[in-house]
């Protein structure tokens, strides 16, 4: 059905798609829209956004791919084309206010006490219990700046290391650092403060059921 | 060096890739200080919840290729249609103004050089130039010696 297309380099499937040829932009999409999903998948966490960024980023990567001039991968260069596409449909987004206990739900607020003692990630066995989780940063991750949301994601959620932030984003090293630093200080105060209110609120309740 | 507060070294790395030496000074601090371990455990939770996370992730639908062609394709003839719109609501207006920029432009190239001002007109205009009215007044200025300015200033202290 390709063609043969799936047989070519990535530059000559770039030539060919900037020529006009469809199916090889067609394997260009087939070839790297994993890649594209997974990291879209960092940043946004409804499927519908998730294929919203993959096809805004396919179609911006269909009228700049004449700006491809093959010196790096192409793997990469559609990496820092969705890294910025991602960054701005984020900084287009409304960012949540700083969030409290009362925005969490009972079952936030109990897996917050019941793993503050000792959390580890192999203890998360339950799918159940990974959703809530889920949820939870994603609630703490929405009242911070789409920067620090990646720099966060990217090097302490995936283990990415700086300098391939840097060339993901075109930031120096150390503006990478700096983020990531006030980034991981933000979300561990906030992370502090969620910790204290869900201790409060649940000895608020036991007392009560005294 | 054991008394400094830690969290300094919780935010710097990823918790994860903290040496051994930097966590025993973390777990020599949190016996004696209540406040970094509250911090510690925050950044422990904040971590494993990155963790759970960044695991998280999304595959492309079914057919995403073909959609997203068609999506393509579907944007190309709506902008070739849009711009069909635009030139049939616009192109009488558009001749219009491009037939009066090509005129306007051969007036200014075909029209004879006029000169920029009436002879008689320049002698009473040079008159008032800025130069002369700042040479006058630097020559007013300068006919005053300091002695009479000094008595100027006198008489006008006297008057008071």
């Amino acid at each position: 059905m390709l063609d043969g297309h799936e047989q070519l380099s990535e530059i000559e499937l770039a030539n060919r798609a900037v020529k006009g040829d469809e199916i090889a932009f067609a394997e260009i999409v087939r070839r790297f829209s994993p890649r594209v999903f997974h990291f879209a998948s960092r940043f946004f966490r409804e499927r519908a956004l998730v294929e919203e960024a993959a096809q805004e980023v396919f179609l911006r990567v269909f009228t700049q791919l004449k700006n491809f001039e093959g010196r790096g991968s192409l793997e990469g260069w559609l990496t820092r084309i969705t890294t910025n596409t991602c960054l701005n449909l984020l900084r287009s987004a409304r960012r949540q206010p700083e969030l409290t206990i009362s925005n969490l739900s009972e079952d936030e607020s109990q897996w917050l006490e019941t793993h503050a003692a000792s959390i580890s990630i192999e203890r998360q066995h339950l799918d159940e219990e990974k959703v809530i989780a889920a949820d939870l940063v994603h609630k703490v991750l929405a009242t911070m700046s789409p920067d620090d949301q990646l720099v966060l994601m990217r090097i302490d959620g995936e283990g990415i290391s700086i300098k391939e932030i840097a060339e993901q984003t075109g930031w120096s090293e150390s503006k990478v650092k700096v983020t990531a630093f006030r980034a991981r200080r933000k979300m561990r105060e906030a992370t502090e403060k969620l910790l204290n209110g869900a201790a409060k609120k649940n000895a608020g309740a036991a007392k009560v059921n005294r | 060096m054991k008394n400094e507060h830690i969290t300094h070294i919780l935010d710097e790395f990823p918790l994860d890739i903290l040496n051994e030496s930097d966590l025993t000074t973390i777990k020599t601090h949190i016996t004696n200080c209540e406040n970094c371990r509250e911090s510690f455990k925050a950044a422990n939770v904040s971590s494993v919840l990155l963790k759970i996370r960044a695991r998280e992730t999304f595959e492309p639908p079914p057919f995403f290729e073909t959609r997203l062609m068609a999506a393509w394709r579907d944007g190309q003839v709506k902008s070739v249609a849009a711009f069909w719109r635009w030139w049939q609501a616009s192109s009488a207006v558009v001749s219009v103004m491009v037939i009066t920029v090509v005129l306007l432009l051969l007036a200014t190239i075909l029209a004879p050089t006029m000169p920029n001002k009436m002879p008689e007109q320049a002698s009473v205009l040079d008159d008032y130039s800025t130069d002369n009215v700042i040479l006058d007044e630097s020559n007013l200025h300068a006919e005053l010696t300091t002695n009479q300015a000094l008595q100027i200033i006198y008489e006008q202290q006297k008057l008071k």
